[in-house]
């Protein structure tokens, strides 16, 4: 079943977009990874972090491994179809495509 | 104009998406061993019905809980991501493979050992799900990292 393209502006912001999409690519991600592979600070991204969690887009998880706290993050269900209609609608735009109810 | 620079816009943000999947792929390296400890941790699940006691059954089953908890665990540890493998697209026809395979030969062990007294057979199914495994997982990391490059 295709999603319906829908822009979401709070997934736009390139440092959001990057964190949705490697998430879409994983059931969950460790706070550390996604830090390094987005090079910003752990501040900046935790703002960003808590921005998707506040949305319903992102849940956080700690667990103890090793002797350290560790933070995990994952996209909810609702987080997951967001972005999903947000990529199909970037795909409409690229390609050029009118929407529906223009055409 | 503004559709000008939307198209571009968007041709970018997608190009983002995808070297982020890509970079995910690139982070998505399991260790040469864990499939190999996942093959051994279904053998021995699959062997204990030789045993033809309900404690070695069940104290096998209690056994390759915890083995998978802490391969699990380790992985985890080690990758800093997770993916489920019935979850993961494409790929995830590898993962179903697997699992339909080894929970057939433990079917087919106990029906055997238990039904029958061919405590043989569980031995055979035991030593030939290792291999499956490491084939069937090799070919559900391949598909994973395959379909995160390309973007799908």
């Amino acid at each position: 079943v295709s999603t319906a393209p829908r822009f979401d502006h709070l997934i736009h912001a390139p440092n959001r977009l990057q964190i949705c999409s490697m998430l879409s690519a994983v059931a969950e991600a460790e706070f550390a990874t996604l830090r390094d592979a987005l090079g910003v600070s752990d501040s900046v991204l935790s703002k960003h972090l808590r921005t998707l969690e506040e949305a319903g887009y992102l849940m956080l998880r700690k667990s103890t491994s090793g002797g350290r706290m560790r933070t995990w993050a994952a996209l909810t269900r609702e987080g997951r179809h967001a972005f999903a209609g947000h990529v199909a609608e970037l795909q409409r735009l690229a390609e050029g495509v009118l929407p529906e109810h223009v055409r | 104009m503004e559709n000008e620079i939307r198209v571009e816009e968007a041709k970018e943000a997608l190009g983002l998406v995808k070297s982020s999947q890509a970079d995910v792929a690139e982070r998505l390296i399991t260790p040469w061993w864990y499939h190999t400890v996942l093959g051994v941790l279904e053998a021995g699940l699959i062997v204990a019905p030789a045993a033809r006691s309900p404690i070695v059954l069940v104290g096998a089953l209690f056994l390759f809980g915890i083995g998978l908890g802490t391969l699990v665990t380790v992985y985890r540890r080690m990758t800093a991501v997770w993916v489920t493998g019935y979850n993961a697209g494409r790929a995830s026809s590898w993962a179903f493979a697997l699992g339909a395979i080894a929970g057939l030969a433990y079917v087919i062990s106990i029906a055997a050992a238990i039904g029958l007294g061919w405590w043989q057979v569980s031995v055979a199914m035991a030593v030939i799900v290792v291999p499956v495994t490491i084939v069937l997982g090799r070919r559900f990391d391949d598909a994973l990292r395959g379909q995160l490059r390309e973007g799908s």
